[in-house]
């Protein structure tokens, strides 16, 4: 379970990145962020994660203080970037064995990695291929995958299908369901309004550092989510 | 986990270009500055062992007035490593009763073509010291920078190891990493100087090279700290290496150089011109105080010399000459030669405050290049392989301490009253001037007025030999029971404590700069 309250950020040259923000994104629940650039959704992430510190507010993973425990929070989280890069001379099978040890999971096997990167639709060719050799969207499957085998309850995505093909966005939105089948709260920031229509159980819309609006799945597809997040963003751009 | 992590750099490094071009240029660095170190090594050793042939050829004497010993050095074999101020120092010391060692002399620049000196070289130790240095840097630059670049220490942050915990793995991976470089290096140094045949090395000397090993390794990861905290304090792996290249040659090259010019702008000394002059003054006022002693004696029946070889630093090698001739050398040097060793207490007062001087601004230098760690090693370095300044010093104050034992030896045997001091004739046969010139001119003259007045010539005196009278002709002295130099082949502990001293700093402060890494890391922006 992940919870933000009054979650706020000011940096030292007095910009205001995140305003008071509350949340929460319930077990087997899919919580999507949308919003413009700069609007405050990485930096929702950066707090949850402790990359930064907040100036107000607290976020809690599985109801433990972010900031003051944040060692014990990192336990119940994985992590997905916008852009994996992961290390290009390993093959992803070494990435995942290191980030799989890394993650408290030392005793897995190369058919254990097999079988996970299969589960993600991974091309058997690419396992002990190095991933400086890989596209975006199969280093991103990797990088889903190191979040899988974390096996984290909770899994925080910045930008996740941003830069990757219809059928790879597709396949990775289908991970994500079954990761939501299996219980785990799942974070995810995005541009992409489709696939956050197609997948979010809560859509926040996030409009310079504040969250402007906080629909559930069947407030959203009653209203056009669309029409919605644009009068937004063209509030924003007035 | 720190482990696994370690591994990952380790393996990450060594697929780099950047390591296999650091390995490539010691590969063919290294063993070509080795050979070149060991031929210059064994043009010194043949040079030394001419001139201590030379030297042993000049102990034989044949009156004690000649024995002024010249001590040469023999050259350090571990200048192979580091020639430290071997090269700009001489190694010959003449050991005279009116004037202590203050410099030593000598050539010991080592190439046959002394203009092929003017040509860069470096040794061993320098070579490691701009190579290790580097590749420290090389390798710790994007520690941090290079991991928030390729987006993946965001994943290593999310873990739960600590921020601590990752740095420290990325530390041991670049030792990892280097460490095998720098063995490599000494194990390929180890096995030429094993090999070759000009080269033996006393155990003393190979534990010398394990300790130049450690002091290696400390340097190299003095850098190492200084590579991870820059990186820990930047963003950008660009910027990183701009500045670690800044601070790599400002330490390695511009800040030792800058140290000479500082303590020769801010410590004032004396010219050389200056004691010169001083000490030319004191050498009258003994010629003067020598000479009024001399109007004192009464003058010889017959000032001939008939044999008379000149020494300098008042040797004199007589012979045939008259008794009252003799016995006023004998009473001259009685009372010239204590004066001489008087006069050059005198002289040494101005030369060690000139020294002293000297040494002051040495030392100043010394600790303006604290401040650069690759300074910090040579000197260590050189320290260890006794061809520093100190060590210089110290060969220096061992050729003062035995003359101190020469002159104590001449004092006690009375040998400066004596008149094997400039003669070997036995004082029972000295004859009076007439009876010398009754027995040479075989009774042609009855006395010296006799000589003097009837035409007496060189020629009528070549009449008859008087046996033992050619200086040329006497034995050689027995010099056995006389003291002896020796150089000292242990472990000196001043050098012992100096290398010591140097390593500490440099690994306090390699200790000081992880810490500040380990601080600046925890707040170190990951995004």
């Amino acid at each position: 379970m992940l919870k933000a309250t009054d979650l706020t950020k000011r940096y030292e040259d007095g910009h205001l990145a995140l305003d008071h923000v509350s949340f929460e994104v319930k077990k087997g629940e899919i919580f999507c962020l949308l919003g413009a650039n700069g609007a405050g959704k990485t930096t929702t992430i950066n707090l949850f994660l402790d990359f930064i510190e907040q100036s107000d507010g607290n976020a809690y993973i599985e109801g433990i203080d972010v900031h003051k425990e944040p060692l014990e929070a990192k336990k119940y989280v994985s992590y997905v970037s916008e852009n994996v890069m992961l290390y290009g001379n390993f093959t992803a099978r070494q990435n995942l064995d290191f980030f799989a040890k890394l993650g408290g999971k030392p005793n897995l096997t190369k058919d254990d990695y097999y079988m996970y990167m299969r589960q993600v639709g991974l091309q058997e060719e690419a396992f002990e291929m190095r991933l400086k050799n890989f596209s975006k969207g199969m280093r991103q499957k990797v990088g889903i995958t190191i979040a899988i085998i974390k096996d984290a309850p909770n899994i925080l995505l910045d930008e996740p299908t941003s830069g990757l093909d219809p059928k790879a966005a597709a396949e990775f939105v289908k991970i994500l369901k079954g990761l939501r089948e299996e219980g785990k709260s799942i974070l995810m920031c995005t541009h992409d309004i489709f696939r956050a229509k197609e997948i979010a159980d809560h859509v926040g819309i996030m409009k310079e550092g504040r969250l402007v609006m906080l629909r559930s799945r069947n407030d959203f597809l009653e209203d056009d989510l669309e029409k919605i997040y644009l009068e937004y963003m063209q509030e924003a751009v007035v | 986990m720190i482990l696994k992590i370690a591994l990952k750099d380790f393996y990450n490094n060594l697929v780099s270009s950047r390591f296999v071009i650091g390995f490539l240029l010691c590969l063919f660095l290294i063993p070509f500055t080795m050979i070149v170190s060991i031929n210059d090594y064994q043009s010194q050793m043949k040079a030394y062992e001419t001139e201590f042939k030379q030297a042993e050829e000049n102990n034989h004497i044949r009156v004690y007035s000649e024995y002024r010993p010249e001590i040469v050095k023999a050259p350090e074999p571990l200048s192979i490593f580091s020639r430290g101020i071997s090269h700009q120092v001489g190694n010959k010391v003449r050991i005279l009763f009116g004037e202590k060692p203050m410099t030593a002399t000598g050539k010991t620049a080592v190439r046959d073509n002394p203009l092929l000196n003017s040509f860069f070289s470096l040794d061993f130790t320098s070579v490691l010291a701009i190579i290790m240095s580097l590749l420290a840097l090389l390798f710790s630059y994007d520690a941090c920078t290079g991991e928030r670049e390729q987006g993946t220490l965001k994943l290593l942050m999310v873990s739960s190891l600590g921020s601590w915990k990752i740095l420290l793995g990325k530390i041991v991976g670049a030792v990892l990493t280097l460490l095998p470089v720098i063995l490599f290096c000494y194990i390929i140094c180890s096995l030429i100087i094993l090999f070759h045949p000009a080269v033996a090395f006393s155990t003393a000397e190979w534990l010398s090279i394990v300790a130049l090993f450690g002091i290696s390794i400390v340097y190299f990861v003095f850098f190492l700290a200084v590579g991870l905290l820059i990186s820990t304090r930047l963003r950008s792996s660009v910027t990183s290496i701009i500045v670690c290249l800044f601070i790599w040659v400002s330490t390695v090259f511009v800040i030792p150089n800058m140290a000479v010019y500082g303590a020769q702008s801010f410590v004032q000394r004396d010219t050389e011109e200056n004691l010169r002059f001083a000490l030319s003054d004191l050498d009258q006022k003994f010629r003067s105080e020598e000479d009024a002693y001399a109007n004192t004696l009464p003058a010889p029946d017959w000032w001939m010399h008939f044999n008379l070889s000149g020494r300098i630093d008042g040797g004199a090698l007589m012979g045939g000459c008259a008794k009252s001739l003799y016995e006023r050398y004998r009473d001259l040097n009685t009372f010239r030669e204590p004066l001489r060793v008087e006069y050059a207490d005198k002289k040494w007062a101005l030369q060690k405050a000139y020294i002293d001087k000297l040494d002051k601004q040495r030392k100043f230098a010394e600790r303006l290049a604290l401040s650069s760690p690759s300074e910090l090693y040579r000197q260590a370095v050189s320290s260890l392989c006794k061809t520093d300044v100190p060590a210089q010093y110290r060969f220096l104050e061992k050729t003062r301490e035995y003359r101190e034992e020469l002159i104590g030896y001449y004092q006690d045997e009375g040998l400066f009253e004596s008149f094997n001091y400039f003669t070997r004739e036995d004082p029972k046969t000295f004859m009076t001037a007439d009876e010398i010139i009754i027995t040479r001119t075989g009774g042609d003259f009855k006395t010296l007025a006799d000589y003097n007045t009837n035409g007496g010539t060189w020629k009528s005196m070549d009449k008859v030999d008087i046996p033992g009278t050619n200086p040329y002709e006497y034995d050689f002295l027995d010099t056995s029971n006389m003291p002896q130099f020796h150089t000292s082949a242990g472990i000196d502990a001043k050098a012992v404590i100096s290398v010591l001293y140097r390593a500490a700093v440099l690994l306090i402060v390699s200790i000081l700069l992880f810490f500040l890494s380990f601080v600046s890391f925890t707040r170190y922006d990951v995004r």
